[in-house]
């Protein structure tokens, strides 16, 4: 199958529980990175493999394999009698995502606007009759990056970049990437120019929406001028087409409703 | 024989000895306890470290006071006594200054905190994990699990560094490139290696210094941001790839020349062509087989 033909494919969820004989493998390939499972009576076997210089392959692929791949390293895990199905769950990062927007983005004071970033997940397999967690694996490895005002204050995330979308219909269906949708709201008597901003996704959950694309809790970002801290607000209202009926996994760290983080490092560095 | 014992007790020495005694006890039994309970509530607030210090201090204290009421009780007059030790402590002090300086040495550290409990710290050539901090030396393991304990006086006195105060730390490349090579394309090379692996920091960014014209290449400092721990993995592949790509894009690493001149007033250095017919035999080959 080639690049375009694969791009053509829609999306399929790939949350649900499959069932899977003994003896047999299977191979799910969600975006850029390809996992392959087999079960046997009394073991699961786990491998995967990345091709992180194909992000844009936005595909889903899932079929049953003639056998593991031989080459990559697998995992095995012991069980009396294996569980008869696995199924994969969304998770978002443990640390915060820091977005750089490739051209800065200014909101005027009293001003407010909605953005759709998209952060990269990790999938979690998982056997739901015993509720195991096999592993965790992160569809791409992000960089390291460290957001504070200097070196000795912050705290460590992970890095991308983002087209800062401001329409809904411009985000391309890709089946590996979470969309949040910030809006970002501007009180503090000045421009607010955004070069760099931190989205704090361990507090967010994973909603999967039946045409296969991911969003997480919409939030937004009040920025007050007087402090550093920028005050995170959940709105609670999901996207259209989405309920908290389609919730697939919770957040990594529960917040209150509102709580203060550091989201815009412009401030600081000025 | 019965009788005899009774007589004794009744005496006036023997009444002190008992209660000199049951005060030593009752000295043992209250520090233990007392400095105990001050343990933890010690410890709730403070570091384990002070905690175990303050422990010692209420259990000797308490103790040198009731030893001290049991000595007055058998009849020993304490200002005699305290005389006495201060002669015996000048002496002791002279005897022993480097034990005496290791620990003030010691409560300084303590109260200073350049380190704590599992930090890495390098002292002098010594680099390891920090086992315990005493009042008289410090106790370091080395990441060749050796046991190597530095006395306080040396690590106040010399300079200490804490590996793994801040989360974040740089790692300096200082490599060479030919004269002949572009400066921008290596710069440009640099950068992207730095962007594409994962390990090293986007912010706060890599920096490239130009650091001068060496004797047989370009100087150059790339400086690159890392998490801690990761350094070590950071560095080797950081390296690695600098190596392949420059092998790949025919960017030259030199190593260092030298020119020859014999001097302007002189001729030229005669250089003679040897070609492959005219080479003599060698003389360590062997013989040829008669």
């Amino acid at each position: 199958m080639t690049k375009s033909e694969i791009r053509q494919k829609p999306l399929a969820p790939w949350w649900h529980p499959v069932s899977l004989e003994a003896e047999s493998c299977y191979s799910y390939a969600i975006g850029p990175l390809t996992l392959y499972l087999k079960r046997q009576e009394h073991e699961w076997q786990l491998a995967f493999e990345r091709q992180e210089e194909n992000e844009d392959l936005f595909r889903v692929l899932n079929h049953a394999a003639v056998c593991m791949p031989s080459g990559l390293k697998t995992h095995r895990y012991i069980f009396q009698h294996s569980p008869d199905s696995f199924q994969l769950k969304p998770v978002l990062p443990e640390r915060p995502l820091v977005v750089r927007t490739r051209q800065p983005v200014n909101i005027p004071d009293g001003g407010q606007s909605t953005f759709y970033i998209s952060c990269p997940v990790s999938v979690q397999v998982t056997l739901p009759a015993t509720n195991t967690l096999l592993q965790e694996i992160p569809v791409l490895r992000l960089s390291d990056t460290w957001f504070g005002p200097s070196t000795q204050v912050g705290e460590l995330c992970y890095a991308t970049k983002t087209q800062a979308r401001h329409d809904r219909a411009d985000i391309p269906l890709r089946p590996h990437r979470a969309v949040t949708p910030v809006t970002i709201i501007n009180r503090s008597g000045n421009m607010l120019t955004i070069e760099k901003l931190s989205i704090p996704v361990p507090l967010l959950a994973v909603y999967g929406a039946p045409d296969g694309t991911l969003w997480t809790d919409p939030i937004s970002l009040e920025h007050d001028g007087e402090h550093a801290l920028a005050r995170l607000t959940f709105t609670g209202k999901l996207p259209a087409g989405l309920s908290t009926a389609e919730r697939l996994s919770s957040p990594r760290i529960s917040s209150g409703k509102h709580s203060l983080v550091r989201a815009f490092a412009s401030i600081f560095n000025q | 024989m019965a009788e005899n014992i009774l007589q004794l007790l009744q005496t006036d020495h023997a009444m002190q000895f008992i209660k000199a005694a049951i005060l030593f006890l009752f000295g043992l039994l209250a520090a233990s306890l007392v400095s105990r309970t001050a343990y933890r509530l010690i410890s709730q607030n403070f570091s384990l470290h002070h905690a175990v210090l303050f422990r010692r201090l209420i259990y000797w204290v308490i103790l040198a006071l009731f030893i001290a009421s049991a000595l007055r009780e058998l009849g020993f007059s304490l200002s005699v006594l305290l005389g006495a030790a201060g002669v015996l402590s000048v002496a002791l002090g002279f005897a022993s200054q480097t034990s005496v300086s290791n620990l003030i040495s010691g409560l300084f550290l303590i109260g200073e905190k350049p380190f704590q409990l599992g930090d890495t710290i390098k002292a002098g050539n010594t680099t390891g994990e920090v086992l315990s901090i005493d009042l008289l030396s410090v106790k370091l393991r080395t990441p060749d699990n050796l046991f190597v304990r530095i006395p306080n006086e040396s690590l106040i006195k010399s300079e200490v560094t804490n590996l793994t105060r801040f989360p974040i730390r740089r790692f300096d490349l200082n490599l060479g490139v030919a004269y002949k090579e572009n400066i921008s394309k290596v710069r440009a090379i640099l950068f992207e290696l730095a962007d594409k692996n994962p390990l090293s920091l986007d912010e706060p960014s890599p920096v490239f210094v130009f650091s001068g014209f060496g004797e047989s290449s370009l100087d150059i400092q790339f400086s690159v941001w890392t998490k801690r721990e990761n350094l070590r993995d950071m560095r080797n592949k950081l390296l690695e790839d600098i190596k392949l790509t420059f092998d790949r894009e025919g960017i030259e690493i030199p190593y260092p020349c030298r020119s020859l001149f014999t001097g302007s007033g002189t001729a030229p250095l005669p250089v003679q062509v040897v070609t492959s017919q005219a080479t003599a035999p060698d003389k360590n080959s062997p013989p040829p087989a008669q």
